[in-house]
């Protein structure tokens, strides 16, 4: 227990300060992975305590970033308006291509889910006001109630932990509510919750919505980091990148798919810079995380708490 | 009065097997019928499609004087028709409390609040302990379902069913795969809920069944061969002759 509060103390200090010590260059890279890290937590709530295995949430990742950037080409630029906007636009998505998957499960689910993510990769390939393949450049970053505090780095990089902090603290309160124990009821047996009077459907789709909301704004922040928006964040790279997070870090846990992600795009940085072959390296060292580590890194925790999940 | 549950001329088929042939059944208020056959008789085809899990081709079912041959199942368990399964099928990455609290909330509204912590709520925590006493689980509330062991997880689903205050109790071989001494515990949790609700009982051990039963139905390919009390039954010569017969063929085919 000593052991575990020292860490998120030293964890939690870390990330607070970061950019008041750090270079630019570190500071955003940073700022990537807590977007990156939301993504792989909205993922979880689906993978993790959904039971769901979505290979698509690149959909609504890229939905969230393309929204950002057709609201830019039309003026729109305030964070306030864009980035709810972002995430409902991701909800829209997310609504007929989950009520149409959730109809499937397994590796139906899993194959679909892709289908449909792969759909508007190829349709976004074609858009030429988003410059088609090539994607397109953003002129700058959203303002925030009419100011350009957004443009700073160091600001940047506390929005992006802020919103990490507050999702991460709202999917607590999710999964341990009503909603979420119903959720792990249907995750373990499905067919067990309609005998006591369940209708599953809903409660998946509204789970599969919620984290595509999260997605989006994901998205969204991550248009802002890198200023450009192309077909790549909806390709199915990014979806299965997202689910590596989850997994390396422990899906079923909150904790696991941020601490996934921090580490997975740890060692792509420090690996790449040694070799362009890094993924020589990060290729087995899943494969063994996924043999002997079926908790993920948070499972090799010491005294961890039983993990809840039980494979799908 | 007409009865609480109704199946009138029921009929199942896999290919061109019949699984169920025209049957019809029926369970009253208040009393345990049991269910008995051969494998391969079709109880369990019949207890699928009494819960919805299976639809029949043809027949009609009642519950209450309603026709609730096309609802789905969590509609029939809304209804108040709860199945306990074959095998234990509790939720067992949840703890032993947790089931029976997920049990209780379906029929409590919906489960649509994403906010207050559900499993703190003292009123459903009361409400489970309740069940959970009842079948003498009391002390295990905090363990995981999945590390009880088999008659533990059994009566664990016994506190489930019945936390959602059924009408209909469909339950499939209680008692397989227990020692003497739980199937010695589950008659006896059997027989204190007696009288609740109607039960309709599949079972192999006719011991329970003499136990436990007001009423015996022998089910023989897919037909019901005889219907009567415990003693009819006992001395039915034709259902005598459907068991021996089929130790019969057992043993030739053995030998």
């Amino acid at each position: 227990m000593t052991f575990r509060r020292i860490f998120c103390f030293v964890f939690i200090v870390f990330f607070a300060t970061l950019p008041l010590w750090s270079d630019v260059f570190h500071t955003r890279l940073f700022t990537r992975i807590l977007i990156f890290a939301l993504l792989a937590l909205s993922l979880d709530l689906v993978v993790g305590y959904g039971g769901m295995v979505s290979f698509g949430h690149a959909a609504f990742f890229g939905t969230g970033a393309y929204m950002t950037g057709l609201m830019s080409l039309h003026g729109i630029t305030d964070a306030l308006v864009v980035w709810p906007a972002a995430a409902g636009a991701a909800m829209l998505i997310a609504l007929p291509i989950g009520a149409l998957s959730l109809r499937t499960r397994g590796a139906y689910f899993i194959m679909i889910t892709l289908a449909f993510a792969q759909m508007i990769y190829y349709f976004a390939s074609g858009l030429e006001t988003f410059g088609g393949s090539d994607g397109m450049r953003l002129l700058a970053r959203n303002t925030l109630a009419g100011k350009e505090f957004l443009r700073h780095h160091e600001f940047f990089y506390y929005v992006a932990a802020g919103f990490l902090a507050g999702a991460f603290l709202l999917c607590r309160r999710l999964t341990g509510s009503r909603f979420g124990l119903i959720l792990g009821g249907i995750r373990q047996n499905e067919k067990r919750m309609q005998s006591l009077g369940y209708a599953t459907f809903p409660y998946k789709l509204t789970c599969f919505v919620i984290s595509a909301a999260l997605a989006g704004l994901s998205g969204a922040l991550m248009a802002n980091e890198t200023l450009y928006i192309s077909p790549s964040l909806l390709h199915w790279t990014q979806s299965g990148h997202a689910l590596v997070m989850v997994i390396l870090g422990g899906m079923g846990t909150l904790a696991g798919p941020v601490l996934g992600a921090i580490v997975l795009l740890l060692m792509e940085e420090i690996l790449s810079a040694f070799t362009q072959h890094w993924m020589i390296v990060l290729g087995p060292l899943l494969i063994l995380v996924v043999l002997y580590a079926r908790g993920g890194l948070y499972g090799l925790w010491p005294q961890k708490k039983v993990s809840h999940v039980t494979p799908p | 009065m007409s009865p609480l549950l109704e199946t009138h001329q029921l009929v199942k088929r896999f290919g061109a097997m019949t699984a169920t042939a025209s049957v019809d059944l029926t369970l009253e208020w208040g009393e345990i019928h049991a269910i008995i056959g051969p494998n391969g008789a079709g109880k369990t085809t019949l207890m699928g499609q009494i819960a919805g899990e299976l639809k029949p081709d043809e027949g009609t079912i009642f519950f209450e004087n309603q026709d609730i041959t096309s609802l789905q199942p969590h509609g029939r368990s809304r209804r108040g028709i709860a199945r306990m399964f074959q095998v234990a099928h509790v939720f067992p990455a949840s703890t032993v409390l947790e089931n029976v609290m997920l049990a209780h909330l379906s029929q409590r509204g919906h489960g649509f609040r994403f906010w207050k912590n559900a499993r703190s709520d003292r009123e459903s925590r009361l409400a489970a302990m309740n069940f959970l006493e009842q079948v003498g689980l009391e002390n295990r509330g905090e363990a995981l379902a999945g590390t009880l062991s088999h008659g533990e997880q059994r009566q664990l689903e016994v506190a489930m069913v019945l936390a959602g205050n059924p009408k209909v109790l469909l339950m499939d071989e209680p008692t397989a795969g227990m020692g003497p001494e739980e199937t010695a515990r589950m008659i006896v949790l059997l027989s204190r809920i007696k009288g609740r609700q109607g039960l309709l009982l599949v079972e192999h051990d006719m011991e329970t069944v003499y136990q436990l039963a007001d009423r015996v139905t022998v089910m023989v390919y897919g037909r019901i061969l005889a219907s009567g009390t415990v003693e009819e039954i006992r001395r039915d010569e034709s259902v005598r002759k459907a068991y021996l017969g089929d130790e019969k063929e057992e043993k030739e085919a053995n030998a």
